[in-house]
């Protein structure tokens, strides 16, 4: 559990909010040309970083607004509170390396692992 | 045929005293209140005009002498009046804010209203809340949306800790969590002496 800073009411139990899931993903405006895989992507797809994540809350008890925070998945240490519409704020975030030195994306979950190779070399 | 009667969702409850004016809880039904959305610059002038009240700053509440205005979100505000004043308010809040883009809606028998008066009464929401009740922390006029045990509340401080039989507090409760958040503030203050809520009528709620 943590307390989250909620841009509107102040800082607030982690158990008044909802989870949104990853921020910044806009919505594509002419999804009739898409094809499903491209769907797929904008659904399913995150890139579930391990570290300093950009992602949005709700506070579900109070203002009942949506903000973005970014926050080190691996330690939960919050970094920045912004709100929707603003590009993420630069912080100087300390990341510690992963115990097991794992990839920086992916939970363990080996299929995210090889789904995201690619993009992990080309990095 | 009867004539309709309104019955309060805590009609079956009698007000609640610990020993020595520690905590008196009871509550407060059929307040007007209703629900505006929609900028504080264009509600400002109507809410002035209409109830007396200025906007109150964020997480905070205004009063004139028949009102109450809260703060519940950036565009989102809740005002209390007296009992059976809902749809007066509501004709000229609509007549004041005609054509503006606004939301105006009675909520009057949405939630009903316990209030918390007396020395123990902060420690008493503290067995349920994770608000920061200290008094620097929350203190008169403050507003804040959270929830009580199981409950989704707006706690509203309306007397100062230093007024005779303070400091009070006010929740906003909807209309079929009252029950249970009145025995569990009961059960909260059984530490000062609360004696257990009996029903008038019904079963005895196990908590
Ligand atoms: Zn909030």
């Amino acid at each position: 559990m943590f307390v989250i800073d909620c841009p509107n009411c102040g800082p607030r139990d982690q158990s008044e909010f909802v989870y949104g899931g990853e921020a910044h993903i806009a919505r594509p405006t002419k999804s009739e040309d898409m094809t499903d895989a491209e769907w797929g992507e904008f659904v399913f797809m995150r890139t579930n970083t391990k570290g300093l994540f950009a992602e949005r809350w709700w506070h579900a008890t109070g203002c009942r607004k949506f903000f973005n925070m970014l926050r080190n998945t691996a330690t939960d240490e919050i970094h920045a509170v912004y709100r929707i519409g603003e590009k993420p704020p630069k912080v100087d975030a300390d990341l510690p390396a992963t115990p097991a030195g794992e990839a920086s994306i992916g939970s363990g979950n080996d299929a995210v692992k090889i789904m995201r190779a690619d993009a992990e070399a080309g990095s | 045929m009867t004539a309709p009667v309104r019955r309060s969702p805590l009609a079956h409850r009698k007000p609640a005293s610990a020993p020595d004016d520690l905590l008196h809880l009871s509550e407060r039904a059929f307040d007007a209140k209703i629900v505006l959305r929609g900028t504080p610059d264009i509600l400002g002038p109507a809410l002035a005009e209409v109830a007396g009240v200025e906007m109150p700053e964020p997480t905070r509440s205004t009063t004139s002498d028949r009102h109450r205005l809260l703060w519940q979100s950036p565009d989102e505000f809740l005002l209390l009046g007296p009992k059976d004043t809902e749809l007066a308010l509501l004709d000229a809040l609509q007549a004041a804010l005609d054509g503006a883009h606004v939301q105006i809606v009675n909520v009057s028998d949405y939630h009903t209203t316990l209030v918390l008066a007396g020395p123990k009464a902060r420690e008493t929401l503290m067995t349920l809340s994770t608000l920061d009740l200290h008094p620097r922390g929350f203190t008169v006029d403050q507003v804040a949306g959270t929830t009580f045990g199981h409950a989704l509340g707006w706690l509203v401080q309306t007397a100062d800790d230093e007024a005779e039989g303070g400091p009070v507090f006010e929740i906003l409760v909807r209309w079929s969590h009252a029950d249970y958040l009145f025995c569990e503030l009961t059960h909260g203050a059984r530490a000062f002496g609360m004696p257990e809520s009996k029903p008038l009528s019904g079963e005895l709620m196990e908590i």
